[in-house]
């Protein structure tokens, strides 16, 4: 039985299965190692901060600890060492004169400490500073902003106070709060010196030999408020706030994986199929001479798994070589990276994976093949597939009914931004079912539009080619399938991407027509009431202060008057709501604004097409006075420049303007601009990367069904030869089929991914009106790139078909 | 005649429905004996292949009774006829009666492997050396010639020592000499082994080797010549068709 199941494996045939079961078991089985290997980075980075720590004493949130539980710490009998960790903002400026952010949070100041192995960090070069004037700075910084040993850097202390600082020594360590923000190392009296803080984050002590961790540890707590942990349980944490870090990641990439594994499922069950449908004589016979249906069964799962178990284990190779390019790739991207880590769960999940999608893809296969009837035999034509089910009509009606329902709904709903995205999608997948369910009747009327034009020009070949297409409608839809999936989503990709950078353009342009926004550069600070002034007396047209004030969850917001922007010209007692902001409201309606045990009611004006950048809701600034009686200082300050001013001069007279308040950042919009649309093209990239791998797939499965139907067609290829079709022609009659197939896939799912993407960003917006911007270059690339890829995939098949 | 291996009683078959249904079988009622030779002849459309499908378990009747060795196979569920054709029937085609990725060896114990039992060494030898394919053993079907192909399918049909062995146009696809060879090692099982034959030809010359010619017409069997000379059953068939 299973020498039968062996014997009967046409490697060749089978290719295209393995081909496809390598690529989805190597995208699994690399992600997952990845994330092994990005986890022991992670943590080996994070792990430093518990190096030989026994028993810690943590300050909750922004609190400090008092020195005595530094000294508490040093008297008790199972310390043998005690050290006390201290973290400041102290934000660092680059060699231009502006602040080192990372996602917008200075960095950090921390004592060096005076027990070495306590230190939270490694010296990577140099030394740790000894005296005021020296400092350490982290390697991550030093490189990104271009400083090295014997550089001096300014950082700002309490008061906008600078200080020169001479770098002494780098060392390897972990943000504040797990960030990737800079960190400088200083001697204890130079950080309370510059910052005017003296407490503790952290007390960490390392014990003696024998002492009980757990018992430090309630000692170290009693009578405190702060965290107590073991050395142990400090680890755990930071290990958990290091996988944290990953996961959104990895579900994308997770995400990615699951389509690889579905487009290869769909590769494989086609094969399963067409093989079943070559070999229906041979199972005949098969049945003639005593085989049972449940052994017809076992044959093709049998010889699924074997396929299977070859393409999961090459696949898994190939996941190894995989992670090791995805490690290289993160530290260009700046994800953590380092050697990479081989557990078992990687290496055996991807097998098993890669195994079971196979044998569950050739359950259907197998089980047609079982029904084959013993008469079969005996018949010299192989049928033509047989007619289209009627329960597949009746499934794709109720999957579009529902989905166009739960889309709608979506769209319609009131439950908020997320429920209603989710609400579209889910819809968007019911009605791609019903797509897929719906493609075997579709795509023969598909294939025979697009072969009609060419079929005028270019004769018999085409006119073949795409009578050929449109001959086996389950085949080619199944074929076609894979490819719908990944343009679907790669368009789909695309059109949110566009849709949203084209919206969120129009709605900054319009509503705010200015150059710069001046904003604080420490989140919690505010820019000086004097700024705004200043600047217009350099010479700047307008340059509004906003004033902000948070009322529950709605940030209100106030623009000085005689600025020439949105939102000055409020008037008392009304309030405009932007339409992009978190506030529902309709025109005419009164809201009412809560902050603290103050009150205002107030008459929405007008629901304005516009950026929540002033506030979700903007109101006069006698109101604002009224609810926010404390605040003074500007949240941002809106500047145009002078017309005629070069954009290089201008941006130099207002960094001149502003040389006195290093807390003020900068933003250049048109430079927000620019890092916007890269931002955009590099996620496009990246999808676009990912999805490659389902098109590869994809465009294996065409080439695929046409070397089997290449096969199955030899004496029709023979019947055409014999009557005078050339062997050029041949060849062509194959590459038109395959292009016909990679063009119906590729246009059903640029015109799905469009759609849903239009509706996905409507749902994601929801008051604002998105702008659709179809990206057309970036979708005609990936129908060209799929039509180019299917006709090299057919050029083999075409050229064995030539051969006969 | 002796025990009685394959009787049809009254088998009707009908394809189609209604004004299109064609009765392929119309009240058929005919017994092979045990160690007998039986040509079935017809003119094409005749029924003679539909017959043979009957009573093999093949394809199922619409009225009647077909039994083999005693077991009634109408009604048999596919599984029982499945072990049925395993262990009681031997098959030889006129054409793809091998399958392409196994050895010759392969194919000819395919019923046995499949019913998870070893064939009989000495048995197979024999069948084997008759038919003069041991030294082929190890050869797949593609590079076997059309006679070989066929000796290999005959000791396929013959290892099991089945009740009876059916040959649809065994000689259809082979020229004369391999014809002619087939038939006679087909004549000495029956002969020398008491094997039942029923063989479906309209090749009056293999119609010759046989015991018993039964004759079809319209799915009614018109006549029987016993002991047929092909002249005989040339005689018959142009009887049927005049």
């Amino acid at each position: 039985m299973l020498r039968t199941a062996f014997t009967g494996l046409r490697v060749r045939r089978l290719v295209p299965t393995l081909v496809a079961v390598v690529l989805a078991v190597a995208f699994v089985a690399g992600t997952l190692i990845y994330r092994d290997t990005a986890q022991a980075a992670l943590y080996d980075e994070y792990a430093r901060a518990a190096r030989n720590v026994g028993a810690a004493l943590t300050a909750r949130d922004d609190g400090r600890l008092e020195p005595s539980a530094l000294d508490r710490a040093r008297a008790d009998a199972g310390v043998a060492e005690a050290d006390g960790r201290r973290a400041e903002r102290l934000p660092l400026l680059d060699k231009r004169g502006r602040i080192v952010t990372d996602i917008g949070l200075p960095g950090y100041g921390i004592n060096a400490g005076t027990v070495a192995r306590l230190r939270p960090f490694d010296v990577h070069a140099g030394r740790l500073p000894q005296t005021g004037g020296e400092a350490a700075l982290d390697t991550r910084t030093a490189a990104r902003i271009g400083f090295s040993i014997g550089d001096e850097i300014t950082v700002i202390g309490a008061g906008e106070r600078r200080q020169r600082l001479r770098v002494v020594g780098t060392v390897d360590v972990t943000g504040f709060g797990g960030g990737r923000t800079s960190t400088v190392v200083l001697t204890d009296a130079e950080l309370t010196g510059l910052t005017g803080s003296a407490g503790y984050r952290e007390v960490v002590a390392a014990l003696r030999p024998g002492a009980d961790a757990a018992a430090v540890r309630d000692r170290l707590g009693s009578g405190s408020d702060a965290r107590a942990r073991t050395g142990i349980q400090l680890r755990d944490d930071l290990a958990k706030a290091a996988s944290g870090q990953l996961s959104g990641l990895l579900v994308g990439i997770g995400l990615f994986a699951l389509v690889a594994v579905l487009v290869a499922g769909f590769v494989i069950v086609n094969t399963f199929t067409i093989l079943m449908a070559q070999r229906l004589r041979e199972t005949a016979l098969l049945r003639c001479v005593g085989a049972g249906r449940g052994q017809v069964f076992r044959l093709v799962l049998a010889e699924a798994a074997l396929v299977g178990l070859a393409g999961a284990v090459l696949g898994t190779g190939l996941g190894v070589l995989v992670a090791l390019l995805m490690s290289r790739l993160s530290t260009v991207l700046g994800l953590p990276a380092g050697d990479v880590v081989l557990s078992p769960l990687p290496l055996l999940a991807g097998p098993a994976l890669g195994l079971l999608v196979t044998v569950g893809a050739a359950v259907a296969p197998a089980l047609r093949a079982s029904r084959v009837r013993p008469m079969a035999a005996l018949r010299a034509a192989v049928p033509e597939s047989g007619s289209l089910r009627r329960t597949s009509l009746v499934l794709a009606v109720l999957a579009a009914l529902a989905g166009t329902a739960i889309t709608v709904a979506g769209l319609r709903g009131t439950g908020g931004v997320l429920a209603a995205m989710a609400l579209v999608m889910l819809g968007g997948i019911g009605n791609f079912a019903a797509l897929l369910l719906l493609m075997p009747r579709l795509v023969g009327p598909v294939v025979r539009a697009l072969g009609w034009l060419p079929g005028r020009l270019f004769g018999v070949p085409v006119k073949m080619a795409t009578a050929n297409a449109a001959r086996h409608p389950a085949r080619t839809a199944a074929t076609t399938a894979t490819l719908l999936i990944g343009v679907a989503l790669m368009a789909g990709g695309g059109t949110v991407a566009a849709t949203a950078n084209r919206t969120a353009e129009a709605q900054l342009n319009k509503a705010f027509p200015v150059d710069y926004l001046l904003t604080p550069a420490v989140p919690g600070e505010l820019v000086p009431a004097g700024v705004a002034g200043e600047v217009r007396a350099a010479g700047f047209p307008v340059a509004a202060p906003v004033k902000q004030g948070e009322a529950g969850d709605v940030l209100v917001g106030t623009v000085g008057a005689g600025a020439d922007v949105f939102g000055a010209d409020v008037r008392p007692g009304t309030a405009v709501i932007p339409a992009a902001g978190q506030v529902r409201a309709t025109a005419g309606s009164t809201i009412e604004l809560v902050a603290g045990d103050r009150r205002l009611r107030l008459t929405v004006a007008a629901i304005v097409q516009s950026s929540s950048l002033v506030g979700d809701a903007v109101i006069a600034e006698a109101d604002f006075a009224t609810l926010f009686p404390d605040v003074h200082d500007d949240g941002l300050v809106l500047v145009k420049a002078a017309p005629g001013l070069s954009a290089a001069a201008a941006r130099q007279k207002l960094d001149d303007t502003l040389a006195a308040h290093p807390l003020v950042q900068v933003a250049d919009l048109a430079e927000v601009r620019d890092q916007r649309n890269a931002e955009i093209g590099q996620m496009v990239a990246i999808i676009a990367a990912l999805l490659a791998f389902a098109l590869v797939i994809a465009v294996i499965g065409i080439g695929n069904t046409l070397s089997l139907s290449v096969l199955e067609r030899a004496r029709e290829s023979w019947l055409v030869r014999a009557l005078g079709l050339t062997r050029g022609q041949l060849r062509a009659t194959l590459l038109t089929e395959a292009l016909l197939m990679a063009l119906a896939g590729a246009l059903g799912g640029v015109a799905f991914g469009v759609l849903y993407g239009w509706l996905t960003t409507k749902a994601a917006f929801g008051a604002v009106h998105p702008l659709l911007s179809v990206p057309f270059g970036q979708l005609a690339g990936f129908v060209g790139l799929a039509a180019a890829a299917a006709v090299l995939a057919a050029v083999l098949p075409a050229r064995r078909a030539a051969r006969a | 005649m002796g025990r009685v291996a394959v009787r049809a009683a009254d088998v009707v078959k009908v394809y189609g429905s209604g004004d299109t249904a064609v009765r392929a079988l119309d009240g058929v009622g005919v017994e092979f004996a045990a160690g007998e030779f039986t040509a079935v002849m017809g003119p094409s459309g005749s029924g003679k292949s539909t017959l043979m499908h009957c009573l093999a378990g093949l394809d199922t009747v619409d009225g009647g009774s077909v039994r083999i060795g005693g077991t009634e196979i109408t009604g048999l569920s596919d599984r029982a006829l499945t072990r049925l054709r395993r262990e009681r029937i031997g098959f030889v085609f006129q054409s793809f009666n091998l399958l392409p990725t196994l050895t010759a060896e392969q194919n000819i114990t395919l019923p046995l492997d499949l019913a998870g039992r070893k064939a009989d060494p000495g048995w197979l030898r024999e069948l084997v050396t008759t038919l003069g394919i041991a030294e082929r053993l190890r050869h797949r079907p593609s590079e076997l010639s059309g006679g070989q192909q066929q000796r290999v399918a005959c000791a396929r049909a013959l290892l099991s020592r089945p009740d009876v062995v059916f040959a649809d146009e065994p000689t259809g696809n082979l020229d004369s000499r391999s014809g002619a060879a087939l038939l006679e090692f087909l004549r000495r099982s029956v002969r020398e082994l008491g094997q039942t034959i029923v063989m479906v030809t309209h090749d009056p010359v293999a119609a010759g080797h046989a015991d018993r010619a039964v004759l079809l017409a319209d799915g009614r069997i018109v006549e029987e010549i016993h002991r047929p000379s092909p002249d005989a059953v040339l005689a018959g068939l142009r009887r049927l068709g005049g």
